[in-house]
């Protein structure tokens, strides 16, 4: 293959690109080691710091990864619901930077998610020993189980929806989905749910222990990096499969070019053999 | 961690985290794949 290594004046762009996946690599594995430490850390705040609750018991451990899951999902469908704006608002004029958009939008809605699955199984299981009961339709709850299946029909229509008209109608869903979120996030204020009320910033009956929101924050930390590694590492591989796809098409199209006849001499039309016009 | 739910509250919340990234270990591998047949610019370079 006739690739640019074959040319010498490339050789500081390899050398330049090598370097740049050893620096990648790298910092790649020290995010890795930081997010283990802080899931270490955020699970010993949990278990064993944080002071066991009055009426509830050792049930309300559960809360330390069922918040910080409903934080960080919030926080990963805004970013899908920016990066679907973006992907809009470029789709015509940058059509790269709408490529990257639509990337990270994917990549942030997949793994909010994860993120809200996780909220929702950890919170029947609350539910269950301190209510008597796994699930009821108050507005808290019901919010969060239609923003999961808002998200996963995002999911499911840009993977079963074919057409150039995909990406643009998956970002409208992502921006008209996040709707939900200020519901799900407000429910609790606007509506009496039997879903506990807010424990931060929720007015003067809001109030948690300090050594309990200590844990809160080492595993709010600790599930955003590693929602954050998720998010970088899909957010490439679907970059490498845009990449792919590019490359295939460019061949196919390449090939086509080698298929057509030749032009008459003198038309101004000709091609170099075996050279197509991409 | 006496209760139970607690204990598959966090067993649950880890299978289903480590689950996803399997599911991407296994989504890079076919891409690799992919990869072999139509290289990238920056496979070239490597």
């Amino acid at each position: 293959m006739n690739g640019p290594s074959s040319n010498p004046n490339h050789l500081p762009a390899m050398r330049s690109v090598k370097r740049s996946n050893l620096v990648g690599r790298a910092s790649a594995g020290a995010w890795l080691l930081l997010t283990g430490v802080l899931l270490v850390q955020g699970f010993h705040q949990a278990i064993f710091v944080a002071p066991t609750e009055a009426t509830m018991g050792e049930i309300q451990r559960i809360f330390y990864y069922h918040v910080p899951s409903a934080w960080v999902t919030f926080l990963f469908f805004f970013i899908s619901f920016l990066a679907s704006i973006i992907y809009l608002a470029s789709r015509r004029n940058h059509p790269l930077r709408a490529l990257a958009a639509d990337a990270l939008a994917l990549a942030s809605a997949e793994v909010g998610i994860v993120f809200c699955t996780v909220v929702l199984i950890t919170g029947p299981l609350w539910a269950r020993p301190v209510w008597g009961i796994w699930w009821t339709w108050d507005e808290r709850i019901t919010s969060t189980l239609l923003l999961w299946l808002i998200y996963c029909s995002y999911l499911l229509l840009r993977r079963f929806a074919a057409g150039p008209q995909m990406q643009t109608l998956a970002a409208v869903l992502a921006i008209f989905g996040y709707a939900d979120v200020p519901i799900v996030y407000f429910s609790t204020r606007w509506w009496r749910t039997q879903h506990p009320g807010p424990v931060i910033g929720g007015g003067p009956n809001s109030y948690i222990d300090p050594a309990m929101w200590t844990a809160i924050e080492w595993n709010i930390a600790a599930w955003l990096s590693w929602g954050l590694l998720l998010i970088t590492i899909r957010y490439r591989m679907e970059r490498k499969r845009q990449l792919i796809e590019q490359h295939a098409a460019l061949r196919v199209l390449d090939a086509s070019f080698d298929t057509m006849p030749e032009a008459e001499p003198g038309t101004g039309s000709e091609r170099e053999p075996g050279r197509g016009g991409v | 961690m006496s209760h139970r739910h607690l204990v598959l509250a966090y067993v649950v919340t880890w299978v289903i985290q480590l689950s996803y990234a399997g599911f991407l270990g296994a989504k890079w591998f076919s891409l690799k794949k992919a990869e072999r047949e139509f290289p990238t610019y920056e496979d070239i370079t490597e």
